[in-house]
This record gives structure tokens, C-alpha cells and sequence, in this order.
């Protein structure tokens, strides 16, 4: 019981504008049985409900108060605590006489990455006191500590990041801001630079197909990030980061609060570096491009006291990228004797998400997305030009049935507009071969429109299951599109998906829980905008027919669990196992030539195996140590023969080592990475086959006074890089250039110093 | 790992010596209203720790206080309350900054609220 609170303390909101929901049982004590119409209640609050005949109840979660009292005459008052409410089932046992408060001791201190005991999807929270310990300008250097998530780099000369969940590219699992699609289309490319990481609160990665709320996409995973809260954070706070490249970073965060319903924040974020350097591989070309960013995010938060609940949010993005070549200029474009990249993105998101009560057991939720995207970039002589916007809409409702299971129900509506533009490659004179219609548009509209509902059935707090499906129509596609719902081309044109989702969580016996999920999803592949790295390089596009959706199959199993080793102290342990399959996927296969890139139509098998172990524990006061591995077995058919998929490490290892004094004075951060061998695909240069594995290493020292910190650390201390990232360097207009080969870091030992200042 | 440790010891041995050799102390007793459970308790300490000129403190939980012993010319009992004040502590003289309330430990925030007062520890 007491450990059930101390979860809830440490979880975090996954759910959406309708609310988190404290759900529980009000028992008398003495006799075990459940106790009718008894009053439970926040302190201080007007809101409170009755216990149904099973002695169950539902309550919102109260944003003010964290004290759940239950009143009932002839019995002592009773009250919990508990701070965030995410999937938590508490059992109050009411006694006769006497008062009885159950005190929780709050440790002074959050975790800085912890999993989730209590939800029914395997998470792992990375928490603003596990960023700090991170340089992390941003979401791509933000996973460090977490062997979940694999980073590498897209190509050598945009500077590019990538996410890996299950040893499958970040584009099969959903990135949400708060619980609302963020990144996605063509936004991927360059999408973790969009977050700065300052700015969140939470980072919550959930392994496997998600609940249906939020559409047929998240096939590997979720990512949900939280933005800091306009109510909760601090009134102002900056920081300054600077490192030994130059590069220079600012983030501010004011928040203001009109009254106690009525909240705005204010969020800027710029970065710059000044200079370009070529310390790898001294072929002349820049180790990462000059970057100028400017983020901006403006949000309000109204809660009125009837229970409704709004929150809006804008996001403006400016940024501009230089690379390649140390002697190009912006001026330069289109030069075909020196090499050069370059990049301007705009981006606009918006959100607005509603909800409010429509019973003591019932809530309604809206949110409301749009994006627009706009990017001009060039490689080389070859133009991109890429646009999108899209609208979505999601109302949902969670009403609780007999018996304390819940169903969650709703409608979505989803339109994208997504124009790609792909200029020439006149060094080879090879646009995309046998391309269908007007040459090099890679344009599609979507128009979505879903169903879904969800049951949740709940036995006590030992057993709970999700069982959702969901129906998607898509109105069919005008003629010219590319990208379609059609299975294959052009024939059995195909308006619907079906998605089916099962998530179940059983505390098994001591606290040793059981979780698995197992479900369908679907997504529309972007062809340009994911495969963004091979544009850096000659290899001619070869696609020869139509693309259809993509759709693949994802189960798997975790077993966690939390130990108390000696009084206070908590270790965990996770084991897991995860398997993707694909019915249908979008191949890029670079193993035909190494001067061509094939896209086409799986045909074959596809899948990946994922089997994770992670240990924590805080063996002395102050210091914790965390130890994870991981294997991935990812392979897929490039033409007719299984290989194992490139740029997916085999295996992986993670250490993580933190220490603080008393009172936070002093933070020490050490973070270690064993990177196993990657498959490398056909290429022009020398290293084939095999890469070696290798280590990252990471530290920051991190000092607190009373009123800022400061910080100062090193990133890939080892110095590792890869040797000669751009391939056919002397020659970039032609096809013996590669730049698309990376396997290791592209940034050597790097220092960096930053001050954080805040005023509550 | 190992080197980062001695740094930390030699800094703590310092820290030390350095809050010995100090003369000039004088000692105040602050009275905490707002105190109510002891989750209050990392609070006041961490406040503590980082002021100026604040030697060592004492906590009474059965008082409702903190004795705190400082060093004159550095620090007065009036910045040591506003301190605590500014960090969500109801103190005699000062009243807790809203948003700093809300950072504590939900047993604590009605009475530093000012909204209850509390009998049981």
C-alpha cells in the first residue's frame, strides 16, 4: 500500500486533457468488507464522489490538492496523499476509532530515470532531475541514460540526429507532446533539434503498440514529452550553455499566473555556433554545419472550478543550417565545384486540448492539432523542398462501467498535405528512375477519419487489461499520388485499417508484474523526408513502383520488479522482450550498388527481436548505479536474400553512475556506452561489412548555490570518431561520394560549461 | 569514478575545517507556525544549507523551530526567515511565496497556506 503511494508520488500525468483518475476501494478495516456511499474527497476541494455498493470509486485528480480524505461518521477520518495520479489504485481501510494518518515519507529527491510500476504499458520516465545531469541542448542528446533509445546520425554533413526504438528507425513509433501528435511526417528528419531540452518537464518512452486513443501509428513505441507547466513552474528561469566548438545556446522560461485559474508561459530557446571546424577526418568538410536556431513556445492553462480544463499551446520554429564544405558560402548554392548543405525550416504547431467532467465516472477530452511545415534545404546540387500541413482532431470520452473497468471511446479525424520536391542530381543525370507522373513530386494528401473504443478491465490492483480496436477510413487517393492506401500497386486498393490493441499488466505474485501488449499499426511512409542521409551521398534513387502503407505487427513481454534492500533503499529490475514483424514496409536498400539506393515493396520477411535487461539500485546515500544491455536482431529482405538491417548495433551496454552530496550541492554524472558492431551496407569506401564495437562515455559536474548552478562537463570523452566519415570527399559531384555512412560519433571529445539561474 | 570521490571528500573535509575556524556566531531560535509534518523538515535544511553565514541549525520538532547558529555581519535572523519564507516556509515574521507552497510535501501546504493549523506531527 505504501509502496503503491510512493509509485504514485513518482509517476508522472500519461493521460490526456480528461484527466488523471485516482481509482480505488474504501474498506472497513476491521471487517475487510467494502463500505457504500462513503464520501472521498479532496481536501479543501468542492470535488468528491461516492463509493458504489462494491466500495469502489473513481475520483479526478485535483490539480491543488494531493490529500485525499475520506469522512465517514463513527470512523476516523482517513486522508492519502498522493501527488500524481496516473492509472493509481489505492484501498483506503477505514477504522472505528482512533485517528489514523498514513504518513508517506517524501524523499527530497526525484529519480532521474525511473520505470513505471503502476501503468499497464512498459515506461520509462526520464525526469527533469535525470536531464540535468545531461548537457542535452536537445530531445537527440536527451536519451544518454537510457538504454531504450539508440541516437545516431542521419549523415556527415547535416548534423541530423535519429532515434532508435526496438532496432527500428524513430519513424515506427509516435512522438507526442503532451499526449498530442508532434513530430511526425516531415518533420522527423530534423525534429529532435526541435526540442530543446530545457524545456521538459518528462520524457516518458513507452516500448510497444500504444492504446488506440492516438491513432494506428507508435507500432514500436511511444515517446511522450512534457512541457514545463505554465501553474507548477518556476517564474523565470535561464540558462547558458556554451561548449569548446563555440557553440552557444539560450533558454528562458517565464511563467505568469493571472489568478488561480488562469495561467500563461512563455518558453525561447536560440541557439548559434559561430564557427565550423574540421578536426574529422581532415577532408574539408565541416565536422557539423553552422546552426541558428530560434524556438519559441507561448501556452496557456485555464482551469475553471467546475473541473474544466484547457490548455493551448503555440510553437514557433526558425532554423538555418550550413554545412559541407569549409569554404562554402551561403552565396555558393548550386556551385558544383564546392560541395555545400544547407537548410531553412519554419515550422508552426499549435494545439489545444479541452476537457471536462460529464459525471462523477465520466469525462470528456478534445485535443485539437495543426502543423505547418516548410524546409528548403540542398545537398549538393540536389534541391529538397518539402511542405506540409496537417490537422488533427480527437474527441474521446472515459466513463467507468460496473464494477470499476472503464471504456474509453472517441473519434479522429486526420488530414496531411505533404508536398515533397526532390531537384536533380546533374552529376549523374539521374533523377528517380521510371518515376510516375510529373518527375520528382512526392506529394500525398490523407484524409482520415477513425472510430475506436476501449475496454479496461480491472481486478483489484493485482490484474488489468486493455482490449481496444480502432477503424480507420481514408478517403481514396486522387490519381497521382504516390504514397496510397493500396496494398500493392495500384491494384486492391484498400480504404481501411482495422486495428486491434491489447495491453494487460498482472502483479503476479510479491510485486513481481507481468506486462505484455500485442496489436496491429499502420503508417504512411514519407520516401524523401525519412530517408534524408542518402541524399548526402551519389547514389542514384531508384524507385520502380508504388508504395503502399505500411503495416506491421508488434508483441512483446516485460517482467519488472522493485526490491527494498534494507530499510530505505529500492532496487529495480526490468527483463524484456519485444518482436516486430512486418506485413508490408517501405525497403530502402542500399546493398544492390554501392552507387544506388532501391526503394520498393517488402517482399519477404521483416522483423526485429529486441531483448532488454535494466538493473538500478542506490547502494549508498547519494549515489545510484544503473546497468542495462540490450540485444537487437533486426533483419529484412533486400532483394530476395535476409540480411541483417545496417546501423543497427547488435548489442549494447549501459552504465550509469550518479553521486550527490547533501542537499544536491555537488552532482557527478558519468554515463558509459558500449556500442556493439553495426552491418554497414554496400559503399564506395574502404570499410565493408562489419563495424568494431565501441565506447561513449560521457560526465558532467554539476554545482548548486542558492539561487543558479553551474555546470561544466564532456561529451564522447574517449574521443572515439569514426575515421573518415565522408567517403569520396575530393570528389563530391560524382557517384563515388558518400556521406550517408555513419556508424560512430561525428563529434570528438567536446567541453562544454553552462549556468542555470532560476526565481521561484 | 574513484578520483571524483576524493574531490568530493577533500571539498567536504574543507567545507569543514572552514565552518569551524569561524568566531562571531550567535545563535537564533526561529519560530516555524507553519510547521506540521515532517516532510517540512528537507525543506528548512535544504534553505538552510545554502544561506550565507549559517553554520549549523538544530531542528524542534515538539517547538515548532529551528535553532540556527550564524555568523554576525553575514547573516541576520531576518534574512534567514525570508530565506525560508522565499522556499514555501511559514515563519513569525515572513509569508511563503505562493509557487514555492505548492514544491512542498502535500501535508505541509495547508498550514503554510496559513489555511489550518495542524496538533499532530
Amino acid at each position: 500500500m505504501l509502496r503503491l503511494l510512493l509509485l504514485a508520488l513518482f509517476s508522472f500525468s500519461v493521460l490526456v486533457a480528461s484527466g488523471q483518475q485516482v481509482r480505488g476501494r474504501v474498506v472497513d478495516a476491521g471487517s475487510g468488507k467494502p463500505m457504500y456511499m462513503i464520501p472521498v474527497a479532496w481536501d479543501g476541494t468542492a470535488s468528491g464522489v461516492l463509493t458504489d455498493s462494491g466500495g469502489h470509486f473513481v475520483i479526478e485528480k485535483h490539480p491543488k490538492s494531493h490529500l485525499l480524505l475520506t469522512r465517514y461518521m463513527g470512523y476516523a477520518t482517513d486522508s492519502l496523499i498522493v501527488h500524481s495520479a496516473a492509472d493509481t489504485v489505492v484501498e483506503i481501510r477505514l477504522r472505528r476509532d482512533g485517528k489514523v494518518l498514513k504518513e508517506v515519507r517524501i524523499r527530497g529527491r526525484r529519480r532521474a530515470t525511473f520505470s513505471k510500476m503502476t501503468s499497464i504499458e512498459q515506461t520509462e520516465v526520464i525526469t527533469t532531475e535525470g536531464l540535468r545531469g545531461l548537457a542535452c541542448c536537445n530531445l537527440g542528446e536527451s536519451f544518454e541514460n537510457s538504454a531504450t533509445v539508440d541516437v545516431g546520425y542521419s549523415d556527415a554533413v547535416s548534423g541530423s540526429k535519429q532515434i532508435q526504438l526496438l532496432g527500428l528507425t524513430g519513424v515506427y513509433s509516435q512522438m507526442l507532446l503532451e499526449n498530442v501528435p508532434f513530430l511526425k511526417g516531415l518533420s522527423a528528419p530534423f525534429g529532435l533539434g526541435y526540442v530543446p531540452g530545457q524545456w521538459m518537464e518528462s520524457i516518458s518512452v513507452s516500448k510497444g503498440v500504444a492504446t488506440v486513443k492516438n491513432g494506428y501509428e507508435a507500432i514500436t513505441g511511444t515517446i511522450n514529452l512534457e512541457y514545463e507547466k505554465p501553474h507548477k513552474g518556476d517564474r523565470f528561469s535561464l540558462n547558458l550553455y556554451e561548449n569548446s566548438d563555440l557553440k552557444s545556446e539560450i533558454t528562458a522560461k517565464l511563467n505568469h499566473r493571472f489568478n488561480e485559474h488562469l495561467a500563461t508561459g512563455l518558453l525561447v530557446y536560440g541557439t548559434y555556433n559561430a564557427q565550423r571546424t574540421d578536426h574529422i577526418g581532415h577532408d574539408g568538410f565541416a565536422d557539423y554545419p553552422l546552426q541558428q536556431q530560434l524556438n519559441v513556445v507561448n501556452r496557456w492553462d485555464y482551469e475553471a472550478p467546475s473541473g474544466f480544463h484547457s490548455q493551448t499551446l503555440f510553437n514557433y520554429i526558425h532554423e538555418y543550417r550550413l554545412g559541407g564544405d569549409m569554404r562554402f558560402e551561403k552565396e555558393m548554392r548550386g556551385s558544383d565545384s564546392i560541395y555545400g548543405f544547407g537548410g531553412t525550416t519554419d515550422r508552426l504547431h499549435f494545439f489545444t486540448k479541452n476537457g471536462f467532467r460529464l459525471s462523477n465516472t465520466a469525462s470528456f477530452g478534445s485535443q485539437v492539432a495543426a502543423t505547418w511545415f516548410r524546409q528548403d534545404a540542398y545537398y549538393g546540387m540536389s534541391d529538397y523542398r518539402g511542405e506540409e500541413k496537417n490537422l488533427y482532431v480527437n474527441l474521446l470520452v472515459n466513463a467507468e462501467v460496473a464494477g470499476g473497468h472503464t471504456v474509453d471511446y472517441g473519434v479522429s479525424f486526420r488530414y496531411s498535405d505533404v508536398d515533397e520536391r526532390l531537384g536533380y542530381f546533374p552529376y549523374l543525370g539521374a533523377v528517380t528512375q521510371n518515376w510516375f507522373g510529373d518527375g520528382d513530386n512526392f506529394d500525398y494528401r490523407e484524409i482520415l477519419a477513425g472510430l475506436f473504443g476501449q475496454f479496461t478491465f480491472l481486478y483489484g490492483d493485482r490484474f488489468n487489461a486493455t482490449l481496444g480496436l480502432r477503424y480507420d477510413y481514408s478517403v481514396p487517393p486522387e490519381e497521382r499520388q504516390q504514397v496510397m492506401f493500396a496494398h500493392y500497386a495500384g491494384s486492391d486498393f484498400r480504404s481501411y485499417a482495422l486495428t486491434p490493441r491489447l495491453h494487460f499488466r498482472w502483479n503476479v505474485w510479491h510485486d513481481w508484474i507481468l506486462r505484455g501488449s500485442i496489436g496491429r499499426g499502420f503508417r504512411t511512409p514519407n520516401l524523401i523526408a525519412e530517408n534524408f542521409g542518402i541524399l548526402a551521398s551519389g547514389r542514384r534513387i531508384v524507385l520502380n513502383e508504388w508504395i503502399a502503407r505500411e503495416e506491421a505487427w508488434n508483441g512483446g513481454l516485460n517482467l519488472s520488479k522493485r526490491f527494498k534492500v534494507g530499510d530505505d533503499r529500492e532496487a529495480s529490475l526490468t527483463v524484456d522482450f519485444y518482436r516486430t514483424s512486418f506485413v508490408s514496409q517501405a525497403v530502402l536498400d542500399l546493398d544492390v550498388a554501392a552507387d544506388e539506393a532501391h526503394i520498393y515493396n517488402l517482399d519477404g520477411q521483416s522483423y526485429s527481436n529486441v531483448l532488454q535487461a535494466d538493473f538500478s539500485i542506490e547502494p549508498l546515500d547519494g549515489f545510484s548505479l544503473s546497468l542495462a544491455g540490450k540485444l537487437n536482431d533486426v533483419w529484412c529482405t533486400y532483394h530476395n536474400q535476409l540480411m541483417r538491417k545496417p546501423y543497427t548495433s547488435f548489442w549494447k551496454g549501459l552504465l550509469v553512475l550518479s553521486y550527490h552530496t547533501r542537499f544536491d550541492k555537488w552532482r557527478f554524472d558519468l554515463t558509459t556506452q558500449l556500442n556493439g558492431p553495426q552491418r554497414l551496407p554496400l559503399n564506395k569506401g574502404t570499410h565493408q561489412g562489419q563495424t568494431d564495437p565501441y565506447i561513449y562515455m560521457l560526465g558532467q559536474v554539476t554545482r548548486k548555490f542558492k539561487r543558479f548552478e553551474l555546470y561544466a562537463g564532456i561529451e564522447n570523452i574517449t574521443g572515439y570518431v569514426q575515421p573518415h566519415p565522408v567517403i569520396g570527399y575530393d570528389a563530391p559531384f560524382s557517384s563515388a561520394f558518400d556521406a550517408s555512412i555513419v556508424y560512430a560519433p561525428l563529434m570528438g571529445r567536446l567541453y562544454y560549461i553552462g549556468l542555470r539561474f532560476n526565481v521561484m | 569514478m574513484k578520483k571524483i570521490l576524493i574531490v568530493v571528500l577533500l571539498v567536504a573535509i574543507s567545507s569543514v575545517t572552514y565552518a569551524q575556524n569561524k568566531k562571531n556566531t550567535k545563535t537564533a531560535e526561529i519560530s516555524i507556525p507553519g510547521y506540521c509534518c515532517k516532510g517540512l523538515n528537507a525543506t528548512i535544511e535544504k534553505t538552510l544549507a545554502y544561506e550565507r553565514g549559517v553554520v549549523e541549525w538544530t531542528l524542534h520538532q515538539d517547538k515548532k523551530s529551528v535553532t540556527v547558529v550564524y555568523r554576525e555581519g553575514k547573516t541576520d535572523p531576518v534574512k534567514i526567515e525570508k530565506a525560508l519564507a522565499a522556499n514555501g516556509v511559514r515563519t513569525a515574521n515572513e509569508k511563503p511565496n505562493p509557487r514555492a507552497i505548492e514544491k512542498l510535501p502535500a501535508c505541509c501546504q495547508p498550514a503554510a497556506r496559513g489555511e489550518a493549523s495542524c496538533n499532530k506531527m
